[in-house]
């Protein structure tokens, strides 16, 4: 789901599948209460669903019969909404193409029908070239989502094989999926001294649908509702290989680690032989990709448990197709940035006094290392200086949201204005604080259709700062939204039916969309309405 | 080779950088069949641990299979192949025969015999006959008498969107199934005016006032769908064998009860916690997920409970561990239950050790005791040799203790406020008690050589009997022997004791004093004192009679 703005999502309580009106005999109504009939069914199938919970609130909750109907009688005239799901099925709002859907009894006609979109489902089985089957494995789907508006690639979910070799992945939405294998995991196994390569060792690797290694070269799998995809899959036996290099920097009172990531920033089972003393390595049984290799040395404690000194890290990207020897690769300490929030809020006794601010970290490179400060950490110690701990190099998407009120200022590191670029962490080398301010005179849009719609949500794009960039779903029947607490600043805002999946920060996805976006300046303290067209967004690749 | 002997001998080996001249490495070679045919299991993958490397390699088509190239040594080997139980070679229970590589010694012949396995799969169905997700399914497991200690395994595995779970790689013998899930349509919530801000609901979706119809659980079910462990009906598997077992869920009204009475204070702002379980086979716990919120200070109802008897434990962050309650109900709808009035806050047990050598010190000894379901405990004891242990359930307990240097066992123990039997106490949770436990130092340790007819014996069972039988369970020592005939023991407790070693013992029920009686007669009677390293050479025994295997 897009991630919607604080206020947005106070709003969303109350959510609804696709509806439509089936046009029939007009429904009692006195002047107090009313009825509510409606049906379930499959949107593919158009069969009704039995069994589907169909919930209005917490006193009006009631399963389908078998030809998929439900009947609310005596209800009290007010805005209504209606939630229903099964398992193995998704509503639009589970889809993330539902909007605030608010009912009011008068919209009410006749039989409402509500459609439930079935799941997809992947299955099948993996073999080996002997045709035996491959059990323990880990088989593993992920897809390319828009999360705040930033396209990723994301970790959908996953299985292990059976002793019979099968797998089953079911509750999918529809999508595009890599569906990936790995070999049965053995762990990874360390010994303290170096050891002489017997014999070249054979095994098995990942593998991407259809049958590469990288996921760039891999086919996405459509599932569509409903899809039921049978995939059997071979791997086979590949050659394993062995790099070996030395640490510098690592001495036999402490601890190192070495390890190895793939290109999704999992870490993957390995043989590693290592001397401590002299940091040398020895590291079997891998697979050929890209990978990058790591190395964590952790210095001895001392005895005062106040101050533990950081550890120290060293990363290396290697290509793997054949053994490598000599690589090279040279701790340094553990990299850290201090964190400083500049709190220009007027103290107010009517807001809330809570002025906590969340900075996150999110790497853009190979691993997953995303890290995240409150700040301050404490309220009653203000002024302890908190820090982002054990950075490693790369570079960074560093975000901040409030915890309480107020809006981001201005979030910046030396020169780079954190707001608009990315940050660049180099081996070694801390960067200067992240200054952080929070201001509270934030202002108020509220944005109109030039025509009711049905659904559609607003875009509320900015130039200056892309990251600021929201969406703002409407309400059924409502022909605006309000948004509150913005950050003063110039928006250019349009209306689209389908806003799902959209790049929301990507000013190039946006382009097209611009042309006819209505444009408004907001001073400290605004609350300024607009009036917006609706367009329709365009197919979309997967 | 036991599996602890193994981790020993990894971590002890002494191995030169450079290998020594090539006249001493040697191979390990074989062929894996069938247990039940005989025939060759092609491809079976094969794998031995040189140092920490792991060697995996697939049989031939054949079923034969080869290692070049080894160190001497002992190797345990592994086996897998797809339709059989995964063990070592000739496994039983934690031991199994290590393949002993050297000058001199047999190790290219080995018939690696594997177990074809046990299957058990079905389908988990609610009262509509539709597919439960996410049920947990447990097996619970007596296997074939003699294998091991006669016990109960666990094997858990979780229901797909079909609704269906399977089992494989199990050893053959007798099971029970047990499934846990929740309705995916039940809606808990509480009766009375509950206080918003201090709700929990495991169960995620607890409200005010629900619709009653909907307000249900599924208890935990024993396969073939019944709530009771006595109406239960074991599923019995045989070797190479598929056994289906479909359990259908009933849902029944939940049970809510107010507890009254919570050992917290008013202004109480940490979180409190009520957990609840219900037991199964008299030491398994099965948790369940429950709803529970405030409704006055000191007094919340718990929601979403199946009837039957629950054991609460009730506590809040923030308050001493002594002051939790854990208490067991039979619960049915409507109850008020008074934490207050209920057993109590479980017993605590204090007490002294008593070391054998007045001038070693208790620095940094652990006192541990191991209750039901290998729970285990531990209590720091103090210079005085003090310790004591807070809030204990009623039960029985096994003391144990760690004081460096070196391995100390219990020697005896004794007790007041609760019964001891051997080297076990049993506390009945209605008051306080104290044990006194007197330590021995100097457990001894014993190698030897298992021979038939003057040749080497590999398989056989090697039990070292204490004479008394009331510890029998604590000094009970075991192994089996190797390739090359030989075994080990370790931590032995001194005392007096029957070393046997028995062709084919595993498959006796060994456990029965009877069983081993005819086996004295030629067995070895040792008299092991404290420090004691014996070197032993041992004649097998065979059965008396005809065992089936």
């Amino acid at each position: 789901m897009a991630r919607r703005s604080p206020a947005s999502f106070l709003l969303i309580t109350l959510f609804v599948g696709t509806l439509s009106l089936v046009p029939g005999a007009a429904s009692q109504t006195n002047s107090d209460h009313f009825d509510l009939r409606g049906k379930v069914i499959n949107s593919v199938t158009g069969e009704p669903i039995t069994g589907a919970l169909v919930q209005l609130d917490y006193q009006h909750v009631q399963l389908t019969q078998s030809d998929g109907s439900f009947a609310f009688a005596n209800l009290p005239r007010a805005a209504v909404a209606v939630q229903v799901r099964k398992p193995g099925f998704f509503s639009d709002w589970q889809l993330g193409r539902g909007n605030l859907w608010m009912w009011s009894e008068t919209a009410i006609q006749g039989e409402v029908i509500v459609k439930l979109t079935p799941e997809g489902i992947i299955f099948g089985q993996l073999k080996n070239e002997n045709g035996d089957p491959v059990e323990s494995a880990p088989v593993k789907l992920h897809r390319w989502q828009t999360t705040n508006g930033r396209r990723q690639l994301e970790f959908v979910g996953q299985t292990t094989t059976s002793d019979e070799g099968n797998f089953r992945l079911a509750e999918l939405t529809p999508g595009n999926y890599f569906l990936s294998f790995a070999p049965p995991d053995r762990g990874t196994r360390t010994a303290y001294k170096l050891h002489r390569k017997r014999q070249d060792e054979e095994g098995y690797g990942s593998q991407f649908y259809p049958g590469t290694p990288n996921i760039a070269t891999a086919t996405a799998l459509p599932v569509g509702p409903g899809t039921q995809l049978h995939i059997i899959q071979t791997i086979s036996r590949q050659r394993l290989f062995e790099i070996a290099g030395v640490v510098r920097g690592a001495s036999p009172e402490s601890r190192f680690d070495i390890g190895l990531f793939n290109s999704l920033g999992e870490p993957i089972p390995l043989n590693v032989h290592l001397n401590p003393g002299t940091g040398e390595f020895q590291i079997s049984g891998i697979p050929a990709g890209s990978y990058l290799l790591s190395a964590t040395l952790f210095p001895p404690r001392n005895d005062s448990p106040a101050s533990n000194p950081a550890p120290l890290t060293a990363r290396l990207p290697v290509q793997v197709n054949s053994d490598l020897n000599g690589l090279a690769l040279s701790l340094a300490p553990a990299i850290q940035a201090v964190v400083e929030l500049r709190d220009e809020i007027q103290a107010d006794a009517s807001t809330n006094n809570l002025h906590q601010v969340t900075v996150s970290m999110i790497a853009q490179d190979f691993s997953r290392n995303d890290l995240s400060i409150t700040v301050p950490q404490s309220p009653t110690a203000p002024s302890v200086p908190s820090r982002l701990e054990n950075i490693p190099p790369g570079t960074y998407s560093v975000q901040a949201f409030p915890n309480g009120t107020g809006y981001i200022a201005d979030l910046r590191c030396g020169s780079v204005d954190l707001l608009r670029d990315d940050l660049t962490v180099a081996p070694g080398s801390p960067p200067a604080p992240i200054e952080v301010t929070l201001r509270g005179d934030s202002a108020q849009l509220t944005a109109a259709l030039m025509d009711p719609s049905k659904s559609a949500t607003f875009v509320v794009y900015s130039h200056e700062y892309p990251r600021r960039s929201l969406l703002m779903p409407i309400a059924y029947g409502a022909a605006s939204a309000s948004i509150p607490n913005l950050p003063p600043g110039t928006y250019q805002v349009f209306a689209l039916n389908d806003a799902s999946d959209l790049e929301y920060r990507n000013p190039a996805v946006l382009e097209p969309y611009l042309k006819d976006a209505s444009t408004v300046t907001l001073q400290p303290g605004d609350n300024t309405s607009i009036r917006v067209e609706l367009q329709q967004a365009a197919e979309r690749q997967p | 080779m036991t599996a602890l002997a193994l981790l020993l001998l990894l971590i002890s080996r002494q191995v030169p950088q450079t290998p020594p001249q090539t006249s001493t490495r040697f191979a390990i070679a074989g062929v894996v069949v069938d247990a039940v045919t005989g025939a060759p299991v092609p491809r079976a993958e094969v794998s031995i641990f040189v140092e920490t490397d792991e060697l995996k390699i697939t049989g031939a088509d054949n079923g034969r299979f080869q290692f070049q190239n080894l160190p001497p040594g002992k190797y345990p080997l592994f086996a897998e192949a797809h339709g059989y139980v995964r063990e070592s070679l000739d496994q039983h229970g934690p031991y199994a025969t290590a393949v002993a590589v050297g000058t001199g010694l047999d190790s290219e012949h080995v018939v690696f015999r594997l177990h074809p396995q046990a299957v058990i799969y079905g389908r988990v169905s609610d009262e509509h006959g539709e597919a439960v997700r996410h049920a947990i399914v447990q097996l619970f497991s007596r296997p074939s008498a003699g294998s091991s200690r006669p016990g109960f395994g666990q094997n858990q595995a979780q229901t797909d969107d079909l609704g269906e779970f399977r089992f494989a790689h199990l050893l053959p013998g007798k099971y029970f199934a047990v499934v846990q899930a929740q309705p995916w349509y039940a809606q808990t919530g509480f009766r009375g005016q509950t206080d918003a801000s201090q709700n929990f609901s495991g169960l995620g979706r607890a409200r005010s006032t629900v619709d009653p119809s909907l307000d249900i659980v599924y208890p935990p079910t024993f396969y073939p769908g019944v709530f009771n462990e006595r109406s239960a009906t074991e599923l019995e598997v045989a070797a190479g064998g598929q056994v289906q077992a479909n359990i259908q869920m009933q849902a029944v009204p939940s049970v809510h009860v107010v507890v009254t009475n919570l050992p917290i204070e008013q202004d109480n702002t940490n979180g409190v916690n009520i957990s609840a379980t219900q037991k199964a086979f008299g030491s398994v716990n099965l948790g369940m997920s429950v709803a529970f919120a405030q409704i006055a200070p000191g007094e919340y109802e718990v929601a979403g409970l199946p009837p039957g008897e629950i054991t609460f434990v009730v506590g809040a962050g923030g308050i001493r561990q002594d002051q939790r309650r854990t208490f067991s109900v039979n619960v049915s709808d409507g109850n008020t239950i008074d934490t207050a009035a209920t057993s109590g806050p479980g017993a605590n047990l204090s007490g002294r050790v008593i070391l054998p050598n007045a001038a070693e010190h208790f620095e940094q000894g652990v006192m541990t005791l191991v209750g039901e379901g290998n729970r285990v405990f531990h209590a720091k004891i103090q210079k005085d040799g003090s310790f004591s242990f807070l809030s204990l359930q009623a039960g029985t307990y096994k003391p144990g203790a760690r004081i460096p240097p070196g391995r100390k066992y219990v020697q005896r123990i004794s007790a007041t406020g609760a019964r001891v039997q051997g080297r076990e106490i049993t506390l009945d949770g209605g008051h306080d008690a104290q044990l006194l436990v007197t330590l021995a130092s100097g457990v001894a340790q014993l190698a030897g050589l298992a021979q038939l007819d003057s040749k080497p014996k590999s398989g056989a069972l090697i039990l070292l009997e204490p004479e008394s039988r009331e510890n029998f369970d604590d000094d009970i020592r075991m192994d089996q022997s190797d390739s090359d005939g030989t075994f080990a023991l370790s931590n032995i407790v001194p005392g007096k004791y029957f070393l046997m070693a028995i062709e084919g013992g595993w498959d006796l029920d060994w456990a029965d004093a009877a069983v081993l009686r005819p086996f004295h007669d030629h067995a070895q009677v040792m008299q092991i004192a404290p420090d004691d390293s014996i070197k032993v050479t041992l004649a097998v025994q065979r059965p008396m009679k005809d065992v089936p295997r």
